[in-house]
């Protein structure tokens, strides 16, 4: 038998080269589960090579902690601890509670509007950024010209930044390999104590007193705002996020107050 | 018989070379798949060639164990995706 190892040595080593090799290959991933893949292809290599080197039960450990077990819990902890829970209004309560809002202020407005902004619906940049002076800006005045418009248009532009706001949320996310989970809470109280509970990581929530839509120019204020209860989850976002519908702001939450 | 081994030795460098580059982490998963049952090939060769019982045993168990570690790693990772989606 020795014999035979002998001249089996040359791919012998070229084997055990391989483990080396794989090992370097888990060291260079950046992502967290493609690491885990190729955990378990240096697993399958390692046992590989005690087999060959003559260690049968080291093989057979290797094969089932090392390379199933290990994989299978870490999976399942990467799964759970990569991750933020964003904590949001259902969309049911988000959209009427702007409709509602709008219909309160439109009869006062109604007679400033008439007056004033004769109600049009292709304005011009200029008048809507003339608006947008806060000098001039009866509140809302804007909202009543998404009333008298298309209902449904208004409907669509509103939920457009919204989604536009997921959209950089996760794209923000992906680039730290952070998943994003959206959680709906009934209503504003049920969110904020959720928050302070640290149920979610951060809550988001439309901003009050805001323009829709396609009425905002460069210099509205946020559409949404965003509380995020950890300090270097806020960092990272600050740093990603240069879209203007959305305000970002750091609410840390001790133990003390709950 | 010698000559079978650097042979599978070489084979088994493809889908080592295919996990390296890949971006897409189902592409890592067949070739995480395909290492996987090239190696317990390798060894029940090897154990046929030295003769040896207690290598070949080994070596089934661990071509049945690998299978079993892939089938639960992709099922993590589809509903991993499946939330990232949702």
């Amino acid at each position: 038998m020795s014999e035979m190892l002998s001249e089996m040595d040359i791919s012998l080593y070229a084997i055990v080269a391989l483990l080396p090799l794989s090992a370097g290959m888990v060291v260079l991933q950046v992502n967290p589960y493609h690491a885990l893949v190729i955990r378990g292809i240096l697993g399958a290599i390692a046992a590989l090579v005690y087999a060959l080197l003559g260690a049968a039960d080291v093989a057979l450990t290797e094969a089932l902690v090392g390379t199933m077990l290990a994989i299978t819990l870490y999976a399942v902890a990467v799964r759970s601890s990569l991750l933020m829970r964003l904590g949001i209004l259902t969309a049911e309560e988000t959209s009427p509670l702007r409709e509602r809002a709008i219909r309160e202020q439109a009869p006062v407005l109604e007679t400033e509007s008439v007056d004033d902004y004769p109600v049009n619906a292709s304005r011009s940049e200029s008048e809507l950024s003339a608006m947008h002076a806060p000098g001039n800006r009866p509140s809302g005045i804007v909202l009543a010209q998404d009333l008298s418009g298309d209902s449904e248009s208004a409907a669509v532009a509103v939920d457009q930044p919204w989604q536009q706001v997921l959209v950089d949320l996760r794209r923000a996310l992906d680039k730290r390999h952070l998943r994003l989970e959206v959680v709906t809470y009934p209503d504003i109280e049920t969110l904020q104590q959720a928050l302070r509970e640290k149920e979610v990581h951060a809550i988001c929530t439309p901003a009050a007193g805001v323009t829709s839509g396609e009425n905002r120019s460069s210099d509205a204020p946020p559409l949404y705002q965003a509380q995020v209860r950890i300090r270097r989850l806020y960092d990272i976002l600050q740093a990603e996020l240069t879209a203007p519908w959305l305000h970002l702001s750091y609410a840390p939450v001790t133990d003390g107050e709950k | 018989m010698n000559w079978v081994l650097p042979i599978m030795l070489l084979i088994l460098l493809i889908p080592l070379y295919e996990a390296c580059q890949d971006k897409d982490i189902w592409q890592k998963m067949l070739a995480f798949a395909s290492i996987a049952t090239k190696t317990s090939l390798m060894i029940l060769v090897v154990s046929v060639l030295r003769d040896d019982w207690m290598i070949g045993v080994v070596g089934v168990i661990i071509l049945s164990v690998g299978n079993a570690a892939l089938m639960l790693l992709a099922h993590v990772i589809k509903r991993l995706n499946e939330i990232g989606e949702g």
